[in-house]
């Protein structure tokens, strides 16, 4: 869905303040760190809105670039003692690359075809993470990445961090309704409608399609270097197929094509799951965490059913439809 | 400069065991219209899709402009100046009429994904002449009034009309319409009409198929007929409505009935 210049402006301006406020109400860090948690997913999910939700491609494997951007900011900080920025800026040239090379063959693929290597990609990197011991600690994980600074400033604890990482999320967000709105943001769409309308009208499809997957790589390498930075230690388990899902998920409930709705559906999917987390086990005696991931799918499947467009895209059409009906009723 | 703006030769496309186009040979002149006919499944999409590169000959030739177009991609062939549109509406239907038309006019702007992203004065600029020179597009085939709406609420008619509207926006030297009057009303029919004279008058040149033929015999300079994916005719309006072939092809269905009544009419009336 589009919104107007206005609307936006308007919409960024109240998260911008709602985050400035936010953090005095956050009384431990625990709740802290669901919204660093947010923040990341944000820049993810903003990525994969637009590579999914305008440009129409499916990625099941947007957990690869997270965890590039985690590995290789670790191992430049670590391993050749490079400052964090310098990480985290070789790390997202490098995924980049890495997409755009991999995107090429991939992206000729269509619908089912390209999620099953997307997919495929996931649980190759998986089994490279867990292989090669020597690069990425195996098991065990990477240890020791040192906090994000710039010279002296230092990211530090948990509510540095929260600032760090929600400007971050605040830029990709302007940097990404600036595309939407724009001659590539049309094209993107163009693409997702209709392929051939869209080459036949001058758009370089192969083109496009490879870029808006390098863009989302990018996000999501910076996304993953500033886990790593806040998390000290990285880990196979994080990014395992099932986070691919997870953000496809968040994406599909805040609705598709909607830059916004990609926010909504990380806050709302990070929230509840962590309330099914802490809840369902008190609910139900014997559920233990692992059966949020069914509620997850009762919920998906409630939203595909009743709000195909997603919650944000979806409950907006149906208050313009029902303010229209009303209007044309007078 | 040469006259002649496109030129193919020996054009053959096989569908497995189908041969859709076969052995096809023809000038098109610049700033003419040039007429496809021939009945249901004759091969004219599959003409319009190997000229606009959707498909790649199985063997033969297309040149635009003197130059040999070999397997140029279509949004390659779009920014040399040539356009279509499609006998199924291939609009964006997530977008508005404006929008589909902006689209159309991606080949001629250039501005990328880091202009875009940061909002450079280059964009902006960009972005309003893209969105002036869609206006016009959108205006000309009259529905500068709905340009905002989203083009799925057009009736089949407006539709058709955005898909022209669009592929005039990418500037073309040679716009491709197939069958442009199907489902169209009488009315409109008239509008499209005046429309391609327009555009023809503004040194476009125009390649139509199209099963009208009241509207064809009127406006076409020469007609092309093809059967079964040969090419068995060409030549003006009168040669073709008297050639034995092209009558035969259309096996006992009134291949002109529409010029008939109109003669008929014609003759009561007088
Ligand atoms: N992609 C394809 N794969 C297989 N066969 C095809 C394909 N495209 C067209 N054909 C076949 O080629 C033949 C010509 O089809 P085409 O669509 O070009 O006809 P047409 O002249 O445009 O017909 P109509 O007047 O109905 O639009 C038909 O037999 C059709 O079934
Ligand atoms: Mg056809």
């Amino acid at each position: 869905m589009q919104f107007s210049k206005r609307t936006n402006l308007i919409a960024f301006v109240a998260l911008g303040i709602a985050l400035a406020v936010i953090p005095n109400f956050l009384t431990n860090n625990y709740q802290i760190s669901i919204m660093i948690l947010i923040a990341l997913y944000t820049i993810l999910t903003v990525g994969l809105s637009l590579l999914m939700g305008y440009a129409g491609q499916i990625s099941l494997g947007q957990a690869v670039f997270y965890g590039m951007g985690g590995y290789i900011t670790a191992w430049i900080t670590v391993k050749m003692g490079l400052p964090p920025l310098v990480g985290m800026l070789v790390a997202a040239i490098i995924t980049g690359a890495f997409a755009y090379v991999v995107g090429i063959p991939m992206l000729r693929l269509r619908g089912n075809y390209l999620a099953m290597a997307t997919l495929g990609l996931n649980v190759i990197f998986e089994l490279v993470v867990l292989q090669e011991t020597a690069w990425t600690g195996g098991p065990d994980g990477f240890q020791g990445i040192p906090k994000f600074s710039l010279g002296d400033l230092v990211f530090k604890t948990d509510r540095e961090v929260y600032v760090l990482v929600w400007i971050i999320a605040l830029i990709v967000i302007v940097l990404s309704l600036n595309i939407v709105n724009s001659r590539v943001g049309r094209a993107l769409r163009a693409v997702h409608a209709s392929e051939i309308a869209a080459e036949m009208n001058g758009v370089d499809t192969a083109h496009y399609k490879v870029a808006v997957l390098v863009l989302s790589a990018v996000y999501a390498s910076i996304a993953g270097s500033l886990y790593a930075f806040w998390n000290g230690i990285i880990s196979p388990s994080v990014y395992h197929l099932t986070f691919s899902i997870e953000l496809v998920v968040m994406v599909a409930i805040g609705g598709l094509a909607s830059v916004w709705g990609a926010i909504f559906g990380a806050a709302g999917v990070t929230l509840l799951a962590e309330f099914l987390r802490n809840v369902l086990p008190q609910l139900l005696r014997g559920a233990s965490g692992e059966q949020e991931i069914i509620a997850f799918g009762v919920i998906l499947i409630l939203v595909m059913i009743f709000l195909p467009e997603g919650l944000t895209t979806g409950s907006l059409i149906r208050i313009r439809k029902w303010r229209a009906d009303r209007a044309s009723a007078k | 400069m040469t006259d002649t703006i496109l030129q193919a030769t020996h054009l053959k496309k096989e569908f497995g065991g189908v041969i859709a186009v076969n052995n096809v040979s023809f000038d098109v002149l610049r700033g003419e219209i040039f007429a496809v006919i021939g009945p249901n499944g004759a091969g004219k999409t599959t003409l319009f899709n190997l000229i606009s590169g959707a498909y790649t000959p199985t063997t033969g030739e297309i040149r635009f402009a003197g130059k040999p177009l070999d397997r140029a991609r279509p949004h390659t062939r779009t920014k040399l100046g040539m356009a279509r549109t499609f006998q199924n509406l291939r609009l964006f239907n997530n977008m508005s009429v404006l929008e589909n038309v902006m689209v159309g006019r991606h080949a001629r702007s250039r501005y990328g994904i880091l202009e875009a992203a940061l909002r450079l004065p280059t964009a902006t600029r960009e972005e309003n002449a893209i969105r002036d020179a869609a206006m016009q597009c959108v205006a000309r085939v009259g529905l500068a009034e709905r340009a905002n709406e989203l083009v799925g609420n057009l009736s089949f008619g407006g539709q058709r009309l955005v898909e022209i509207a669009r592929a005039v926006a990418t500037e073309p030297k040679l716009l491709l319409l197939d069958e442009p009057g199907a489902g169209l009303t009488r009315h409109e029919v008239e509008g499209l009409d005046t429309l391609i004279h327009d555009l023809r008058r503004d040194g476009m040149t125009v390649i139509l198929v199209e099963h009208n033929m009241e509207l064809v015999m009127g406006i076409a300079d020469r007609v092309m007929v093809l059967d079964y994916g040969q090419k068995i005719a060409e030549g003006t309006p009168p040669q073709i409505q008297q050639n034995k072939r092209v009558i035969a092809a259309y096996l006992g269905e009134e291949p002109f009935p529409a010029l008939r009544m109109e003669a008929h009419d014609d003759a009561t009336s007088s």
